[in-house]
């Protein structure tokens, strides 16, 4: 059962951070208007891939780059041109996404389990 | 003028300068640049001035991969060839192309970009497409795009140019032809044999039967065989069989390296904005400006991979449906009787897109739309034209059936190999990463369609290259770097068979500027 609370948190800060980085997705780049059922399994999604690649959890990957709660969309952008540039990359469902926007997105569920 | 070989009653005598064969646009190329030069110019074409299916069957493979079109549905065999339904989509090739690439056996011609680059303009007249070059930051000022990349190292826009209406090479040039005294155009015309004097290198004559058992011979001084990329080689090979393989063939090249343009979708792009991409070709003067993105030269060396050329074109939520793909997938899997790979995802697929497979079905079984959200637009499809690389097995060769005249119908052996498959995830790889650099948007690769994406989605440029590739030396190839076969002294080929890497873009330009190259090369030589 998701937690209303924690819902809140996450699309005031987390979500939000991360939406703005993903404005670029489509259907993704929809979140704006979804509801949170899909977000929610979007990030599980995101999580389970994650995990089948990744030895950390994103939480631990987002803090070992020192993203937080109070990192901005802008920084947060940047973060995800320079895992581009670096070649920081993963791959979902053919999608070649930065690590650190797939691990905002799979954080989310993170947070909520 | 313009004589059919079918009112002949005896067989003819004939004599000329230059005889070339087949009237096709190398063809006419050739006869128009040559005809200021030599008072007597025979050209002769199997088909007529229009399309007939005596001619056109002549094309017919004894045998091809199921997946590979037969060519006598996509070549046309009659005066002005191909171009009589091309669509006049032009580019040059690249420098790379022309190099000796490590990462690309049977890489490098024996000529540079800069050989060939004087004669683009020329060819650029001929195909409708004016001069005035392809290249982009000229043409950027006409197109109503920003230019994304102009910060990438690694990616770019190339552009293409397409004449409105297209140029019918015979339509065009033809009436040039018809009123010139020393040009004889012999339609219905099919050669049948040669005869090659194996002390002095020289063909001596040629012999052409005009569907009626009527044999008759020209004598020239040089001959020039622009059948196509595919009949070149037959040609070569059923005359090679006579002369034990001394026309170009002593190391077993001719038919070998046979190279098309396999085109799919196999990524898809959303980007940031849009409009980005949704405008890609502008109307200038009598013809279009087209751009798509490539991979910059720098790139294709730092990542030693082989280009693409990538026209986003938009598409819609039913197009870009992973539903309706694995739909698809499953249901191939399922008559085959084989457990498909990614089998939960193809499932997840489904579901999580169970409106648009619903769609599908009620599109195909009932021609209903049921969802109006299937329309609307999604992101872009990438439908791209991919160079594949020269293996010397890919090749066409001579068949056990033959045609009216005797001479063997030609078997093709044509695959798309494990390392040009390689090569496009990486090129596509570098496109993703550098549109997500930019923050132009993601790029999704489809390899998980790739059971599709190389079988039945695939499709073709229909270029014909390869089999009569230029080399430096015989053991590598089957004509010089003047498109002399090997072996001869006044026998040369044009066309795309000579080409030695087929690049990413459609060849016809390429073959414009080869046969004027050669025409300039005749020229020279007559004049010492």
């Amino acid at each position: 059962m998701v937690n209303k609370a924690r819902r809140s948190f996450i699309f005031t800060a987390s979500t939000l951070s991360a939406l703005a980085a993903l404005e670029v997705f489509t259907p993704i780049g929809r979140l704006q208007a979804i509801q949170d059922k899909r977000m929610q399994l979007l990030s599980r999604y995101m999580l389970d891939n994650w995990m089948k690649i990744e030895d950390m959890s994103p939480s631990d990957y987002l803090e070992k780059k020192k993203i937080t709660m109070l990192t901005t969309a802008n920084e947060i952008k940047a973060y995800i041109e320079n895992d581009f540039q670096k070649e920081d990359i993963i791959v979902v469902n053919g999608f070649m996404l930065s690590k650190t926007e797939t691990a905002i997105l799979a954080h989310i569920d993170n947070i909520k389990s | 003028m313009i004589l059919d070989a079918k009112l002949y009653t005896s067989p003819q005598a004939l004599k000329a300068d230059i005889c070339i064969m087949g009237g096709g646009v190398a063809g006419i190329v050739l006869a128009n640049e040559l005809k200021a030069h030599f008072p007597n110019i025979i050209l002769i074409e199997s088909g007529d001035e229009f399309y007939t299916q005596e001619a056109q069957d002549l094309y017919a493979p004894s045998k091809k991969p199921d997946n590979y079109v037969d060519p006598s549905y996509s070549r046309l065999r009659f005066l002005g060839g191909t171009s009589n339904h091309w669509l006049n989509n032009t580019s040059p090739l690249s420098t790379i192309d022309f190099e000796k690439r490590d990462w690309l056996d049977n890489s490098g011609w024996p000529i540079t970009f800069e050989d060939l680059e004087e004669h683009y303009d020329s060819a650029a007249k001929y195909c409708g497409t004016e001069s005035d070059n392809y290249n982009r930051s000229f043409w950027q000022k006409f197109l109503h795009q920003d230019n994304v990349f102009e910060t990438s190292k690694s990616i770019e826009f190339g552009i293409a140019k397409a004449s409105i209406a297209p140029v019918r090479f015979f339509h065009q040039y033809g009436s040039h032809l018809r009123d010139l005294p020393s040009i004889q155009v012999i339609k219905n015309a099919n050669v049948i044999d040669l005869e090659f004097d194996s002390e002095t290198e020289d063909i001596k004559e040629v012999s052409f039967n005009a569907y009626n058992n009527i044999t008759h011979n020209i004598k020239a001084s040089t001959f020039i065989m622009c059948f196509g990329g595919i009949e070149n080689a037959r040609m070569l090979l059923y005359f090679n069989r006579k002369y034990n393989n001394k026309l170009g063939n002593q190391y077993d090249n001719v038919g070998r390296y046979f190279m098309d343009h396999p085109t799919m979708k196999p990524a898809q792009l959303f980007t940031q904005d849009n409009d980005l991409f949704k405008d890609n070709s502008q109307k200038v003067e009598s013809f279009n400006v087209i751009r798509f993105i490539q991979l910059t030269e720098d790139a294709l060396r730092k990542h030693r991979t082989t280009n693409l050329r990538m026209p986003p074109i938009p598409a819609n939520s039913y197009q870009l449906s992973d539903g309706i793909s694995s739909f698809h997938i499953l249901k191939q899997a399922i008559h085959d009787g084989e457990y498909p790979d990614d089998f939960s995802t193809h499932i997840g697929n489904i579901f999580s897109d169970i409106d648009m497979v619903v769609e599908a079905v009620s599109r195909k079984s009932f021609d209903t739309k049921l969802f109006d959200n299937a329309g609307e637009f999604e992101g872009f499809e990438l439908n791209i034209m991919m160079e594949q690389g020269p293996h010397r097995n890919n090749r066409v060769k001579l068949g056990n059936e033959t045609d009216q005249f005797g001479i063997p119908r030609v078997e093709i052996d044509w695959e798309l190999k494990d390392d040009d498959i390689e090569r496009l995830w990486r090129s596509l790889a570098v496109l993703g990463k550098e549109v997500g650099m930019l923050s132009i948007g993601r790029l999704r690769i489809l390899k998980e369609q790739s059971s599709r994406l190389f079988h039945d989605q695939m499709g073709f440029g229909h270029h014909h290259m390869g089999t009569t590739r230029m080399s430096t030396c015989e053991k590598e190839g089957v004509v010089d770097k003047h498109q002399k076969v090997f072996g001869t002294n006044n026998f040369y080929i044009s066309g795309c068979s000579v080409f030695t890497t087929g690049g990413h873009v459609p060849p016809t330009l390429t073959i414009v500027a080869l046969s004027i190259r050669l025409a300039q090369h005749i020229i020279g030589n007559q004049y010492g």
